[in-house]
């Protein structure tokens, strides 16, 4: 095509050129040698315009860049833009469209200064060259083929040493620290444990790309991975839009559909709109991505993914195991590399960031609730309105989600708490931040209630203690006591116990295992409890001094904000009384994995 | 008695009511054309065509817009041109004629061309023919507007 608009380019500009310079010959005096002139220039622009134009080639996409899916029924968002300039705008502005993006310097969030980055042996630099950008590990320079993440945090791609496969950069970009980290720093890895093995096609296609398909044939580790669209698209919730594309082409169709009010319409069977479906199925949208899963079909999913096995409206439990410690604990159910107890509480409950569907699961406002009353993802979330940054609804921000089923919820009498303070929203309480991924605590999305019993029994820290950090467990059992009516579980504790004696942040992170602390040193880092004194100081450099190089950032997040910097010393090494070295010494310490 | 009729330009081979002639020839033919390339691209926006509409093809777009804008104006231009050699017939020479019609082809022609093989935000290497259309579409207008204000 290039090649036919230069040739039809010269043809024109030859003929237009003969009919001007016919008529300057014929012409007289100075129109002459202005049509003579005029024709000189124009060729010579022209000219110069195209051979410049044709010598440039087409940019070629780097190797190793995942092509398109074959299947013909994936249209990419490009197609739903010219009907839908609104909901594809929407989308677009969220950090679901950069999950995973072509790597380009405008997309890169990291300085491409070429700054030297050096942890663990390993230097690296990332720099721009001939307006690529390129990763240099060892001396040896890549081109970054793909970023994955944009939000909290972004991960580099480039070609690994067999065909089709794509392997991390040494380093992350934290968003909040405004810092590349090294990558096993940021995740929760124990400090002698190797680095997880991670390519794109395995760890990341199922989510990160609409419709991906590994394609990796196992004996020789090559792959052929093609996906659908990079980032999660319009057809990641609505499916595969070839047939409602073409069904709508047609302007008459569009016009009689549309001449029916949008809440009487019937559903058209062409598109899965999540909107219309039960809340179960609702929510799979989402849990296709937001849960902790595995495939039903293994061998199969190496090859086609979830590309064929899923659709969005279907059921979960068809394409794939939903993970949990009885899931995990069956011989005959699927195999994970992680332990179980890195992965939840020891109820059960999920503690790993970004896998909200297993708690939802398991929330009684899901369990328990009916039609419209049932809790689904959309219950809070909105995917086309709301901030960016966890796209809650504009109508359900605050407590109005819960409130409009739970409406007694919004009296004091019921949160204890003054009216607009950070204690008094339904989600400190019944959400605690106990989930972990990607340096933060995120809200736990199994919906329950504060209680000290709970606590000791699972591990998962008490929602009132992750604020009151000063406080401890004692003070909190005796507090629920006062307001619930329930009994005190700390009436038979012995007064010398930590858990009466110790404020509950520093007892956290000394005894917890590694999520505990890191859940802690996140709280620590936030405004909310207003948590201070010695105790609080002590445990953030007990925090700021932990085995987890995970725990140590996240804590050095907080301790910018606290008078005491990060120091580089060990927890065993710090001054400690008796009694907390004790507890330190009855610390959780087996080994936790969260590389998410 | 009447007045004498107004003598063709004395320095120009073509007579002015050729010239003419051709202006509003070469006018009502560009105006049909691109009224027709403006149909089909309302046909195409109607269908919701790929090829016009979907993400990326911002640049064929606005390429294939401007070719239609250009064009249809550039008909009008030739209408007018004819128009006033037909009511001046000084205002019109061969060489100004001949700017022009090479104008209207050019301008229309290279943003319809550099709508093809666009690269990004770039158009296509066509798109050259452009400024020289320009050119030759300011070189035809100040002769026209020279000849004129030289006889007045």
């Amino acid at each position: 095509m290039p090649e036919l608009a230069f040739v039809l380019a010269l043809a024109v500009l030859a003929l237009v050129a003969t009919h001007v310079l016919r008529a300057s010959r014929a012409g007289r005096g100075r129109e002459r040698w202005a049509g003579l002139a005029a024709v000189a220039v124009a060729v010579a622009i022209a000219c110069s315009g195209l051979t410049v134009g044709a010598r440039g080639e087409a940019p070629r996409p780097p190797q190793g860049r995942p092509p398109r899916s074959s299947a013909p029924e994936w249209v990419t968002s490009a197609a739903c833009l010219p009907c839908h300039p609104g909901e594809h705008a929407s989308f677009a502005r969220t950090y679901h469209r950069t999950m995973t993006q072509d790597a380009s310097p405008r997309a890169v969030l990291a300085p491409l200064d070429g700054a030297p980055l050096a942890a663990g042996g390993e230097a690296a630099r990332l720099l721009v060259r001939e307006g690529k950008v390129v990763a240099e590990t060892g001396g040896e320079a890549r081109e970054v083929v793909l970023l994955t993440g944009s939000h909290r945090e972004q991960a580099y791609w480039v070609a690994g040493a067999r065909p089709g496969e794509l392997r991390l950069f040494p380093f992350v970009w934290v968003a909040a620290d405004r810092r590349l980290v090294a990558r096993r720093e940021a995740f929760l890895l124990p400090p002698e444990a190797p680095m997880p093995e991670v390519r794109w096609g395995s760890s990341c296609i199922a989510c990160h790309a609409v419709a991906g398909e590994p394609r990796r044939d196992a004996e020789a580790d090559v792959w052929g991975t093609r996906i659908a669209e990079l980032g999660v698209a319009c057809e990641a919730c609505h499916g595969p839009g070839r047939a409602h594309v073409e069904q709508h082409r047609d302007p008459f169709e569009r016009w009689a559909a549309r001449r029916e009010p949008r809440a009487t319409r019937p559903a058209d069977p062409t598109i899965t709109s999540p909107r219309r479906l039960s809340p179960e199925r609702s929510a799979a949208v989402c849990g296709q991505c937001h849960a902790f899963a595995y495939p039903k079909d293994e061998a199969g999913w190496w090859q086609t993914g979830y590309a064929r096995a899923f659709r969005p409206g279907d059921a979960l439990t068809a394409s794939r195991f939903l993970l949990a410690p009885a899931t995990l604990a069956d011989p005959r159910g699927p195999r994970v590399d992680a332990e179980v107890e890195s992965l939840y509480w020891r109820d059960g409950t999920v503690r790993v960031g970004g896998r909200e569907y297993n708690g939802l699961v398991a929330s009684p406002c899901f369990e328990r609730g009916e039609g419209e009353r049932k809790l689904t993802c959309t219950s809070c979330h909105a995917m086309h309105a709301g901030d960016p940054a966890g796209q809650i609804a504009e109508d359900r921000r605050g407590d109005a989600a819960c409130t409009s089923c739970h409406d007694a919820a919004r009296a004091q009498a019921h949160t204890h708490h003054a009216a607009g303070s950070p204690g008094s929203a339904c989600v400190a309480c019944h959400m605690p931040r106990t989930s972990y991924a990607l340096l933060s605590a995120t809200r736990s999305h199994r919906i329950s209630s504060p209680s000290v019993t709970r606590t000791l029994e699972t591990g998962e820290p008490s929602a009132c203690t992750l604020c009151h950090l000063d406080r401890s467990l004692a003070w909190t059992s005796r507090a629920l006591a006062r307001w619930t009516g329930r009994p005190d579980a700390s009436a038979g504790w012995s007064p010398e116990d930590a858990k009466v004696t110790v404020p509950e942040g520093l007892r956290a992170a000394l005894v917890g295992d590694a999520a505990v602390r890191v859940v802690v040193a996140d709280a620590l880092g936030r405004a909310e409890g207003g948590a201070r004194g010695p105790e609080i100081e002590l445990a953030r450099l007990v925090l700021s001094v932990d085995p987890y190089a995970a725990v140590r950032q996240v804590a050095a997040r907080g301790a910018a904000r606290s008078p005491r910097g990060p120091t580089a010393a060990r927890p065993e090494d710090l001054d400690l009384d008796p009694r907390l070295r004790e507890l330190l010494a009855r610390r959780d310490a087996r080994a936790v994995t969260i590389a998410e | 008695m009447t007045p004498a009729p107004e003598l063709p330009p004395r320095d120009a081979d073509e007579p002015a009511a050729r010239l003419v002639d051709r202006h509003l020839a070469v006018g009502l033919r560009a105006l049909l054309g691109f009224v027709v390339l403006g149909l089909v691209l309302e046909g195409l926006h109607a269908v919701k065509s790929p090829t016009l509409l979907d993400a990326g093809q911002e640049t064929v777009r606005l390429l294939l817009r401007l070719a239609h804008a250009h064009g249809t104006g550039l008909a009008l231009v030739n209408l007018a041109y004819g128009a006033a050699g037909h009511a001046r017939p000084r205002a019109v020479s061969p060489v100004g004629s001949a700017c022009l019609v090479a104008a209207t082809a050019l301008v229309p022609g290279g943003f319809l061309l550099g709508a093809i093989a666009t690269r990004g935000a770039d158009p296509g290497a066509g798109v050259a023919l452009v400024p020289a259309g320009a050119v030759l579409l300011v070189v035809a207008l100040a002769l026209a507007a020279m000849r004129l204000r030289r006889r007045a």
